[in-house]
């Protein structure tokens, strides 16, 4: 139990530059960009929002930190729950931009359907959690 | 320090290095399915999970974990359906 203490606490601190670097930057970002850009992006459809979520998610690429610092602060846009979370999902599960160095390690037809699952996964996923947590809730 | 992050993470090597260790595996004989698995369950990073739960809350991340982890399960045995078709297909062929 110290050890994994230690160690988490650790992988925190190596973590700690990108989640500085990355809060600065969504700090110039939200200055940048108004909050009606997010709602123009995201309508008001449920479904909709969850497959735009998912989609930002596969393109984006990048330390799972960066992605929750991002959920966490379109949810202060006013993005909904639902997108937020498959935006979440898709960021880790979901690698276009690794699809070429593991389709050429694992397998061209494998990667493809891998990510293409992951992408549908996403959403279903997302579907399955708010549901869960309205009823918890 | 901010772009010299990004642009390491934008090639993440650590992701290269799982998924040379998965080819080989692979190549022992592990199948398509556990691999599709073991790759969905890497999302699910415990030693963030502090960070997480100060975004979202424990309840969310607690049930979000375990649907993913549920939906890792649905995803392998998805692709190695697929794959062990397109196996008895081709040996058909043959």
């Amino acid at each position: 139990m110290k050890q994994a203490i230690i160690k988490s606490s650790k992988s925190l601190l190596k973590s700690f530059p990108i989640i500085l670097g990355t809060i600065l930057l969504i700090s110039l970002i939200s200055v940048i960009i108004p909050k009606s850009f997010y709602i123009m992006i995201f309508s008001e459809d449920l479904f909709l929002d969850s497959i735009i979520g998912s989609l930002i998610g596969s393109i984006s690429a990048g330390n799972p930190v960066t992605s929750y610092i991002f959920g966490g602060e379109m949810l202060t846009q006013g993005v909904s729950l639902l997108a937020v979370t498959a935006f979440l999902i898709s960021w880790v599960t979901v690698g276009l931009i690794q699809l070429p160095a593991e389709s050429a390690i694992l397998g061209k037809k494998f990667a493809l359907f891998r990510n293409l699952t992951a992408f549908i996964l996403s959403i279903i996923v997302s579907v399955i959690t708010i549901l869960i947590l309205e009823v918890l809730i | 320090m901010v772009f010299c992050n990004s642009g390491r993470d934008f090639i993440n090597r650590t992701y290269l290095y799982v998924v040379s260790l998965l080819a080989d595996l692979k190549n022992k004989g592990l199948s398509y399915g556990l691999i599709a698995c073991f790759l969905y369950n890497r999302a699910i990073k415990i030693p963030l999970l502090p960070i997480a739960i100060f975004y979202f809350g424990w309840k969310y991340i607690l049930v979000l974990s375990f649907v993913m982890i549920l939906m890792s399960v649905i995803q392998g045995i998805v692709i190695d359906k697929i794959f062990r078709k397109n196996k008895i297909k081709r040996r058909n062929n043959l």
